[in-house]
């Protein structure tokens, strides 16, 4: 029985025990309604979980559909992408090769077989990198050690830090690898040939320590070469000599000429250069004509240095035709050997260059070594051209005036305006010392303008039938335009041009003659008298007499001073004198000091004189215009 | 205590005073000797789709899945069932759980419902984001529930007791709406479990209160059979 059916009968049994139907029937009936209602809600419940599953279901399929459509269409992408990423792979200009942890190939492009010369079956999928090296060498890379290469390689890779390297192939290429490494294990290459980026770099090295245009190695090589000779001096015992040369006149030929014309003189000195020394030895170009021999010495260090400034002296000397200018040049060479002029390279430079300054500065085309003494001196030379500089803002410039008189009216005709200095320290400084210097620096024009003023300020004051004379160096024609200066200061004084002369010497003439000529009759148009001055000395050719009409020649004193005693002088003399009268120019005879003297000069035919007879230079605030009465006069029987 | 049978509207209390509402009353067991066990099962069967909480606000329980909850308890009840809520809500307990602990799962029993709101609410928490899944009862596997209640309760004690026992029955109002006369089995099936052959007492209720099994500690259950057993060790009573 069901224990439901039997617990039914058990409640309508209860109390008497008797059976009540009723009730039976009640709970019954109650048990099939719930029994029902249960049925009917399962039922329910059921039919709606089964329609909320079959619309999940559709839900479901709808998703999967979707999903499977996007799955296509990323697919696509991806294979599209792919096909990019391939052409891209496969026209890039870089070998590209990816390898996975276990360093065996995933992909590489066509190029990275091209570079290194592999088979398609040398760089198929999977392959190790060990076997792709191997394959490498066998083919064209040629490391030092292969195996240690390929031990290195290995190594690099598996520290997972990117690394770069560079491969040289037997056929010269050079190429770079960079190494990156991936997540998740290996790492992918970029080979990339470097060779022409490598040449370039190689020439750049080269250009930065050799001069462009004769390949000659630099400044900074010189040093670097010096260095090392200075080590093997130092190791064993080594000496070697360094010589410092300055082309003469190299400027000149520069301006006059032309730059090409100056580029292709130093390239013809350079090959002579290299001719006279040895191929050990080296020729630098520290810079502009300045050349410079690193030579290592044997036997007599001083006579084989003598030995090779004398076979560079000559090998420079030899004519030179450039585009058919048939030029000479000179050198001049400073040379400083090592050890005994310095210990370190910088100062065997500065001693050579010392000793080339002294070269140049006694005449050029010529070699000296270097001294002690020429550095005091050079020290010494640049300190007063401080002063110098100084001197004239200072006032410490005056000018004395020495009378050039008529010799037989015995009265002044011209008084010459000589330049004095004197320094705080050093006392009166005579003119042959600093005038040099003046040039040197170029503080002559501004110095020779200062003259000019003062002399001309100086002769307003005079009586009109005296002129004053100054002197015009060669090297102010070259650096002043004496036309506009002259007559500026003339004007700003009020001096008359007639009243002033301007002593030259021949050098004028010498140097860029045609347009100082042209200079010199523009001036004597103003009005200005021209004198030739130390005529006797020097080339003193009669032609420059012919290539300008000169007011006066001054005859060098030298003749004057050995007139009694030397034939010779006495016969210059009264020729010049006669050569004068002849061609309408006025003579004067220079240093005249005695009476003696005044009386042969006046026999041999001078017109003037000028010395200490007459007058020695004074300030100006002491001349006498007054006629001169010289003392004595004896009677010298010319020889 | 007394309530109202599935109308839900009003509870009475009687401890010391005439029976009222708003009252607890607890009663405390106290000595060494004491030894009680517990255990709470529901033998419900989950059923149907697994739901998200839309919307919901503290234990009323507006959406699933962005449908009015209402609408699903009176798809499911049918129209003439549906006309008995709350208490025909009894009939499809709701199992919900945090998506991120789905083995800490929580059956909740509805309490009322809102027809205007079209929401429900529940004897506890409902909070959104938790999954739900509807729940049905199969007579057999109720009681089956019911005895594993009185099996965890009587391991529980332990064995080795030797003095006084008592064993107290709570069995949810649900379960009895259910099972209607069906109702005697699950309390056979209790009984009948041979650890619990002790004198037993019990009532139906809107709640039980007893340790979770999974996580131990002390919670409100719903729709559960609930069994609690007292003893004491002989020689060593203080109670």
């Amino acid at each position: 029985m069901h224990k439901l059916l039997a617990r039914q009968l058990a409640r309508a049994a209860q109390g008497s025990g008797e059976l009540d139907l009723e009730i039976l029937l009640g709970l019954v009936s109650e048990a099939y309604g719930q029994s029902d209602s249960d049925r009917q809600r399962t039922d329910r419940s059921i039919a709606l979980m089964i329609g909320e599953l079959e619309q999940l279901n559709r839900g479901l399929d709808q998703l999967v559909q979707e999903r499977t459509a996007a799955l296509r269409e990323r697919e696509s992408q991806l294979q599209a992408q792919n096909l990019r990423f391939d052409a891209a792979l496969k026209n890039m200009p870089y070998g590209l090769c990816m390898f996975d942890g276990d360093e065996r190939l995933i992909v590489c492009n066509e190029r990275y077989g091209e570079m290194y010369g592999l088979t398609s079956e040398q760089t198929k999928r999977g392959v190790t990198l060990r076997s792709v090296l191997e394959a490498r060498i066998a083919v064209g890379q040629s490391p030092e050690d292969a195996d240690r290469y390929i031990e290195e390689r290995l190594a690099e890779v598996r520290s997972i830090e990117p690394c770069y390297v560079e491969n040289v192939m037997r056929d010269g290429r050079v190429l770079s690898v960079n190494h990156r490494p991936m997540q998740g294990g290996g790492w992918v290459a970029i080979h990339q040939d470097i060779t022409a980026q490598k040449r370039a770099e190689t020439q750049i090295a080269y250009m930065a320590r050799h001069d462009g245009l004769t390949g000659l190695a630099n400044r900074a090589v010189l040093l670097e070469k010096m260095d090392e000779a200075l080590a093997r001096l130092r190791r064993h015992g080594n000496r070697f000599t360094i010589f410092m040369l300055d082309l003469d006149l190299f400027k000149t030929v520069n301006d006059s000429l032309g730059h090409p014309v100056g580029d292709q003189l130093l390239k013809i000195v350079t090959g002579r250069l290299a001719a006279c020394i040895r191929e050990t030895d080296i020729v630098a170009r520290p810079g502009g004509d300045e050349f410079a021999i690193l030579a290592t010495a044997d036997g007599d260090q001083r006579e084989t240095a003598i030995a090779t400034a004398n076979r560079v002296l000559g090998a420079v000397a030899a004519p030179y035709d450039l585009d058919g200018h048939h030029l000479n040049i000179g050198t001049s060479i400073g040379i400083a050997l090592a050890p005994d002029h310095g210990a370190d390279a910088e100062q065997l430079m500065k001693n050579a260059d010392l000793a080339l300054y002294k070269a140049k500065s006694e005449g050029r085309d010529a070699y000296r070594f270097f001294e002690d003494a020429i550095g005091v001196e050079v020290r010494t030379r640049r300190a007063h051209q401080t002063d110098l500089r100084n001197a004239l803002s200072n006032g410490e410039f005056e000018l004395y005036y020495q009378p050039t008189v008529d010799i037989a009216t015995r009265r002044t005709t011209s008084i010459e305006a000589l330049i004095r200095w004197h320094h705080p320290q050093r006392g009166m400084v005579p003119p042959a010392e600093f005038i040099p210097l003046a040039e040197e620096s170029g503080l002559i024009s501004q110095i020779g303008e200062w003259v000019l003023r003062k002399a001309c300020n100086d002769a307003v004051h005079w009586p009109p039938s005296i002129k004053v004379s100054v002197n015009l160096s060669a090297v102010q024609f070259r650096k002043i335009c004496p036309v506009d200066v002259l007559s500026r200061t003339l004007a700003e004084s009020g001096l008359p041009p007639e009243r002033l002369e301007l002593e030259i010497t021949e050098s004028v003439l010498l140097h860029g003659s045609d347009e100082n000529v042209e200079t010199l009759h523009r001036l004597r148009a103003m009005g200005i008298s021209i004198v030739l001055d130390d005529f006797g000395t020097g080339y003193s050719s009669l032609s420059y007499l012919r290539m300008f009409p000169f007011d006066k020649i001054k005859i060098d004193r030298s003749f004057v001073h050995e007139l009694a005693k030397s034939a010779d002088c006495a016969a210059i003399v009264s020729a010049v004198a006669g050569l004068g009268r002849s061609m309408r120019i006025d003579t004067v005879a220079e240093g005249v000091e005695t009476g003696d003297q005044l009386v042969l000069v006046q026999a041999a035919g001078c017109i003037h004189a000028q010395g200490y007879l007459f007058g020695r230079p004074c300030p100006v605030a002491e001349l006498d215009f007054e006629p001169i009465a010289v003392p004595r006069l004896s009677r010298i029987k010319v020889a | 205590m007394a309530g109202d049978g599935a109308d839900f509207r009003e509870t009475l209390v009687g401890a010391d005073c005439a029976p009222r509402t708003q009252v607890a009353a607890a009663v405390g067991f106290y000595g060494a000797a004491i030894r009680i066990g517990h255990g709470s099962a529901g033998g419900w069967d989950e059923f149907g789709r697994r739901r998200q909480i839309t919307r919901s606000r503290g234990n009323v329980l507006f959406q699933f899945d962005g449908e009015p909850a209402l609408d699903l308890y009176e798809r499911y009840l049918g129209e003439d069932e549906a006309r008995g809520l709350p208490g025909s809500g009894l009939l499809f307990p709701l199992r919900i759980f945090d998506p991120e602990r789905p083995d800490h799962d929580i059956v909740r029993t509805i309490l009322a419902v809102g027809h205007d709101a079209r929401s429900m609410t529940f004897a506890g928490d409902v909070p959104e984001g938790w999954t739900a899944q509807l729940m049905r009862g199969n007579f057999d596997r109720l009681a089956a529930g019911a005895a594993m209640a009185a099996r965890q309760a009587a391991d529980g004690v332990g064995p080795g007791r030797t003095g006084d026992q008592i064993a107290i029955l709570v069995s949810c109002i649900g379960r009895r709406l259910l099972m209607g006369q069906h109702t005697a089995d699950e309390l056979e099936a209790a009984s009948g479990e041979s650890g619990l052959q002790v004198p037993q007492l019990g009532f139906y209720s809107y709640g039980e209160i007893s340790p979770h099994r999974v996580s131990g500690v002390c919670e409100l259950h719903n729709q559960t059979m609930t069994v609690t057993t007292i003893a004491e060790v002989a020689g060593n009573s203080s109670a």
